[in-house]
């Protein structure tokens, strides 16, 4: 401001009326001039796998607003706080802008051009790999990239670079969702829609707190109620009494880590009191004789004792799901970040086998999953199977795929890499010494910091690739390569109910930042094996052309899409010859990907938390999200609507126990793990969470709840146990 | 394995179809991609009928989207915020009840903003919207007391008020206010009310964590689950906060009311000559002068000032405003008259100091109608009449025993300490009635004050309670003491102690307000005014 127009601003001759001034646009309406566009850019939300379609506003070449998409069959219109100011993501400070190679991992670093950028990273990479070996140089990349570009990491990784090491913070989310389906169903992929959350008669959340942390299935699930009609009954369980578990019929306040029991005993439940279908299940799965005697001894008394739940709630529930016309099963991370996450995924799909709900209109067992693409990393990546849900250990896959990419079926491995926890523990051993991260910030997002900061630090090179710097993870790295984000460049993203939408560029990236694509291309290039992976390729159509025909006959086929197509709008895989619009629900014929066609019924037993409070440490850890921010808080933590309505991590502590510690709201306290300690967070005491039971939200790496969290994973699907651990907690002097 | 430990499990009620479905559900097929209503299908309201939200307590789900939507509508930077979540709790786990408030404008049937607004930017609209003009308003910030809601807030970046006006320009495009159309759950709606059928159901304006409807006859209409707890959401989860000091006003009221009391005890001087009438009556009129341009600096257009004349029909702020202009005007015969040699005694004289006394006790009295509003509790008892008017007293009456000691007339002292130390004493106690009943009643609406006070202001009330007790004993023992330079120090720091106390009093005055207000989150933001 000239001190002139301080002088004006001072005395108020300008009230900045234009700016406010609510002006007409055609597609919107009215809206204030400061944030009216001159195009809108139809386009998919970038946060969570909701997957919402909205469009953001473009004046001169700047994000200026978003609206929801009215036209999108997810959202019709309704966007959740975060993507109703997403627009803000992009132009906020912090921004890597330019490749920035830094000696001694300290300081701004000195900026490079790209090719020379680009030359560090490969031969750095194959100088690792040279000395220990090809896998000695691993890569960890996340949920948020564009399918096009999880097809050509993948490939890239695997047959360019040469490593098997190479997993994605997808892992950290839904893959015991994802080991879970493959178990019961013989393939990953959430079989119900979104539309079944309007029309079951009965919704079971499982530890998904949906109202804070994907508002808009909220809105889904009470369409009907809204419009005057009779909605699902909504059953909620959870350990805490959520925002989600406010608006439920029926709250079972659940042990924590107590699912096992309480699923196995509705499964009795169900086959005790006729309510099961029992000709469904024997037709369709196998196990059914073995399951019943293994349920034997859950009892309801028994299952009652050990999840401290009312016998007569529990008996609701299983009447309720079992005399239901159709029951959607749904969950999150309460079931996913545990030791015993994939049984737990098998116990619930169990109940939907068990049920017949499957396959049916407001019938099935529906992970809702964590990141706005993680879905498309599960089918193209090439991490945990070959893309297109291709099994490592299955010759014939190997060989289909070979045969597709023209190339010898002995280069493909012949079984996964190391999962994202063992990388971290192969980096500490020594194994694996060069890590390039992409896209995602696992010094706050990993469980046990500490640990994942020594083994950072311990790495002989690290590159980070982000759309951000500096990052906790960026700070750390010898090179940084900056990225674009979302809004700044082209493809898809699939969603939780197999939607897949596309995503498109409304901006120009800034500084240097370059598409994930194009760093991808020219590594490969690098490498010199551009022309033999990605031959011709210049844009994201290119890959999605080529992922097509990767994904032709598959479970997941995409063979009918193209960008066009998707242009007109989203559609559900499998998309093909048999189903040109898309299936909306799989499974409905009843044939499974197993080998024999039949879905399977596991028989599960409990085993203990990895930690369990002791007078030494005497409250059990819960960690979770709120609804103003999302993950590690790199973008919402920088738009002041979000970071001012939730600006500090706080701790969740029962009034009785709040009381005990001479602790009082807003207090600060320390709270304290065998791994680490927070100090000074702000105690918010609430009967939200029971006695005995904290939560800290995980977003702030100021206070980050992963210092105290531990990193013993599920050995099926290792995905961590972000959810339990033992605390102490003391009030702060004053 | 644990005892058997059966907690009872609250089953929240099942929803009961609403009686008066808002009109405005434009699809009612759920065909898929169909969509709830964006579109408004409200018809316009009809002869005695407004605009106004319903809010649904039992479908909300506290996910702040409306908030968000609000303020990208609208441009309003972060800070300011017509829409606002607040959390209310009660119970305890797992029978917890947490219910969310989103509260934006109510467009109240009698209007408080509109009652106190000096400049008349406010008008209730034929529809029922109470719209406030941008370019009409300067910033005075009067109508972010006078709201029990807190809904006008002022915006730093524009230096005027702006309120929630339920979208009017979108109203009239035939489009759904921006808080409306984002509610993933239809918590918020917009109907249509008769006015005169609504003033009979005001009762359905309440809510726990809403202060009470009957205010300013909020048409907000909230729909709460049945069977609530008794006292539900009484104690919020948010922080208490200070409010702003507000130091131009602390100037302000401090100056003015010891400018008027000067000229009030013009009579009471114990001598005249030396020209001390003339410096007695210019240095009041200077303290006015200068309290009324430190006023000034409180307006967020200072430019457009002498619009605040406009509403003195109805409003406190611009009878103070009229009354303080004359009491200006006025006040500058007294010194001319002095420096003129007009004889004190004469009728001239004594003419217009009546005239300017009368004047700025009339502004001090609309001093105190501005302060005693029902939105904020701890200034709406008599408190602030007591206070405002023992100020004046205190500190001329000081004045004069500076003066007096000064000037070695001690033979009149008695009657001005004795002055000093009555008014001095009530001054410092004026403030413990309401202290000690919001201490004693947890339900009172000044327990909020009464704990700012005593706890985070802990230091500077006894800073206060300290100086004006230290002042009224200072003051009582003057007369004792014997003519000479002790005693003018002694009147001299009396008199500075006095000061110093009023003008801490009136910075807790303004800081332990704790305004009527809608309930606040966990961490709600402080407020913008």
């Amino acid at each position: 401001m000239t001190t002139m127009e301080k002088l004006q601003h001072l005395l108020g001759l300008d009230t900045k009326a234009s700016s406010y001034r609510q002006v007409p646009d055609a597609r919107h309406g009215m809206m204030a001039n400061e944030k009216r566009p001159d195009h809108w850019v139809k386009t998919t939300c970038g946060y969570c796998s909701v997957g919402c379609g909205l469009e953001i506003g473009v004046r001169a070449g700047e994000a200026v607003s978003v609206r929801g998409d009215p036209d999108h069959p997810v959202n019709d219109g309704k966007l959740c706080p975060k993507g109703l100011c997403e627009h803000e993501s992009i132009a906020v400070e912090g921004r890597a802008l330019y490749p920035l190679e830094r000696p001694g991992r300290r300081g701004p670093g000195n900026r490079l051009e790209w090719p020379r950028a680009i030359e560090t990273l490969v031969s750095r990479a194959r100088a690792i790999q040279a000395e220990h070996g090809p896998d000695s140089f691993a890569v960890l990349s996340t949920g948020q990239l564009v399918t096009e570009e999880f097809y050509t990491l993948g490939k890239l990784v695997q047959l360019g670079l040469g490593t098997r090491n190479y997993d994605g913070n997808t892992t950290l989310c839904m893959a015991s969702a994802v080991s879970g389906y493959k178990r019961s169903f013989g393939a990953d992929g959430p079989p119900g829609s979104y539309r079944d959350l309007e029309e079951a008669d009965t919704v079971v959340l499982i530890g998904a707190n949906i109202a804070d942390n994907h508002p808009i299935l909220a809105y889904r699930l009470f369409k009907k109620r809204i419009l005057g009609e009779e909605g699902p009954r909504v059953i909620v369980v959870d350990p805490r009494a959520t925002k989600t578990a406010m608006q439920a019929d029926l709250f079972l306040p659940i042990r924590p880590r107590s699912d096992v029991y309480l699923l196995n005993g509705i499964a009795r439940l169900l086959i005790h009191e006729g309510w099961a279908d029992e000709a469904y299940a024997r037709e369709h799965a196998t196990g059914y004789d073995e399951l019943v005697e293994h349920l034997e001894p859950f009892t309801l008394d028994y299952v009652a004792r050990v999840t401290r739940l009312e016998p007569g709630v529990i008996y609701e529930t299983a009447r309720q799901i079992g005399t239901s016309g159709s029951t959607l099963f749904a969950w999150t991370m309460g079931v996913n970040h545990s030791t015993q996450g994939t049984e737990t995924v098998n116990l619930i799909n169990n109940l939907a086998i068990l049920t017949g709900n499957l396959g049916r209109v407001g019938g099935a067992p529906l992970s809702i999953t964590g990141q706005c693409n993680a879905m498309g990393t599960r089918e193209t990546g090439f991490t945990s199977s070959l893309p297109g849900y291709r099994a490592f250990d299955s010759e014939d896959d190997r060989r289909e795929l070979a045969a597709i990419w023209k190339i010898d079926p002995g280069s493909l491995p012949r079984e996964r890499g190391l999962a994202y926890p063992d990388i971290v523990d192969a980096i500490l051993d020594g194994r694996i010494r060069g890590l390039w991260i992409i896209g995602t910030n696992p010094v706050v997002s990993y469980p046990h910091r500490e640990k994942i900061v020594k083994a950072l630090e311990r790495l002989d090179f690290l590159c980070v690739q982000d759309g951000f710097h500096p990052t906790p993870t960026t700070e750390m790295a010898d090179l940084v390569l900056p990225a674009a984000i979302w809004g700044e460049k082209e493809g898809t993203f699939t969603n939780s109910e197999r939607r897949v939408s596309r995503v498109r560029k409304a901006v120009e990236p800034p500084g240097e930042a370059r598409s994930d694509f194009e760093i991808f291309l020219e590594v490969a290039r690098e490498l010199d094996v551009g022309s033999r992976l990605f031959p011709g390729w210049r844009e994201p159509r290119d890959a999605f052309e080529e992922w097509r025909e990767v994904s032709r006959g598959r479970h997941c086929d995409y063979s009918g899409m193209s960008h066009e197509l998707l242009d007109e709008g989203s559609r559900q895989w499998p998309l093909n010859e048999e189903h040109p619009e898309g299936l909306e629900r799989l499974y409905g014929d009843g044939k499974f990907q197993t080998p024999d066609g039949k879905a399977r019924l596991f028989t599960v037993r409990s085993i203990l938390p990895p930690e369990e409070p002791d007078p030494g440490y005497p409250f059990l850890l819960n960690t979770g999200r709120t609804v103003e921010h999302w993950h590690t808080r790199t973008k919402t933590g920088k738009i002041p609507i979000l970071e001012q309505a939730a600006p500090e991590a706080w701790v969740e502590i029962n009034p009785r126990d709040a009381r005990e510690l001479g602790v009082r709201n807003h207090d600060r306290v320390t709270v304290e793990s065998r791994r680490g300690k927070i100090g000074r967070l702000r105690a918010r005491v609430t009967s939200i969470v029971g006695p005995g039971q904290v939560f800290i939200p995980f977003h702030y790496v100021e206070a980050s709840a992963n210092r105290l969290t531990l990193d013993d994973a599920c050995p099926i699907s290792r995905e961590p146990n972000f959810k339990q651990c033992a605390v102490k907690i003391q009030r702060h002097g004053p | 394995m644990s005892s058997p430990d059966f907690l009872p499990l609250p089953v929240l009620p099942l929803e009961e179809p609403s009686s008066s479905r808002p009109v405005m559900d434009e699809l009612k097929s759920l065909e898929p991609g169909s969509s709830v209503s964006r579109c408004l299908t409200v018809p316009a309201p009809g002869p005695g009928e407004q605009y106004r939200f319903h809010f649904d307590m039992t479908r909300c789900i506290g996910c702040r989207c409306c908030e968000v939507a609000c303020n990208e509508q609208n441009n309003n930077p972060t800070g300011v915020h017509w829409r606002r979540v607040g959390e209310l709790e009660g119970g305890s786990y797992p029978r917890v009840t947490r219910l969310h408030v989103s509260m934006a404008c109510n467009h109240c049937l009698e209007p408080s903003c509109l009652e106190g607004c000096p400049v008349d930017a406010y008008t209730k609209l034929d529809n029922g919207i109470v719209d406030h003009s941008a370019e009409a308003c300067i910033g005075c910030q009067y109508c972010t007391w006078n709201c029990p809601y807190g809904v006008p807030q002022f915006n730093p970046e524009r230096r005027v008020v702006t309120k929630c006006n339920l979208c009017a320009d979108r109203l009239g495009e035939g489009q759904l206010p921006a808080c409306v159309n984002a509610c993933p759950t239809e918590a918020i709606q917009i109907e249509t009310v008769s006015v005169a059928d609504w003033r009979e159901k005001i009762q359905e304006a309440n809510a726990p964590g809403v202060p009470p409807a009957d205010l300013t006859l909020s048409t907000t209409r909230i729909t709460l689950p049945e069977d609530l707890p008794e006292g539900f959401g009484q104690e919020g989860a948010q922080m208490l906060r200070p409010e702003a000091a507000h130091w131009s006003l602390v100037i302000f009221l401090v100056l003015s009311q010891w400018s008027v009391g000067l000229y009030a005890l013009t009579p009471l001087l114990p001598f005249t000559g030396e020209g001390l009438l003339f410096s007695w009556t210019a240095g009041a009129w200077l303290l006015g002068l200068v309290s009324l341009h430190a006023a000034l600096f409180h307006l967020g257009r200072p430019v457009h000032a002498i619009r605040a004349v406009k509403a003195w029909r109805h409003s406190w702020l611009s009878r103070e405003v009229v009354a303080f202009s004359a009491y200006a005007a006025a006040g500058l015969a007294p010194p001319v008259l002095a420096f003129l040699d007009f004889p004190p005694a004469g009728a001239l004289f004594r003419g217009s100091l009546i005239l300017t006394v009368l004047f700025g006790a009339l502004g001090i009295f609309s001093s105190v109608g501005i302060y005693r509003i029902p939105a904020r509790p701890a200034w709406e008892g008599r408190s602030t009449l007591f206070q405002f008017f023992l100020t004046p007293l205190t500190l001329a009456s000081a004045t004069a025993l500076v003066v007096a000691t000064v000037a070695s007339r001690g033979e009149s002292l008695l009657p001005l300490a004795l002055l000093m130390a009555i008014s001095c004493g009530l001054q410092t106690t004026s403030c413990l009635p309401a202290v000690l009943r919001g201490l004693i009643d947890r339900e009172s609406p000044l327990h909020g004050s009464a704990i700012l006070m005593t706890r985070h202001f802990a230091r500077q009330f006894w800073l206060r309670m300290g100086l004006l007790g230290l002042a009224t004993i200072l003051a009582a023992l003057l007369p004792a003491l014997e003519d000479g330079e002790t005693r003018s120090l002694l009147a001299l720091s009396a008199a500075l102690t006095a000061l110093l106390g009023e003008v801490v009093s009136r910075y807790l005055f303004f800081v332990t307000v704790v305004p009527r207000n809608v309930a606040g989150n966990y961490f709600s933001a402080p407020s913008a005014h």
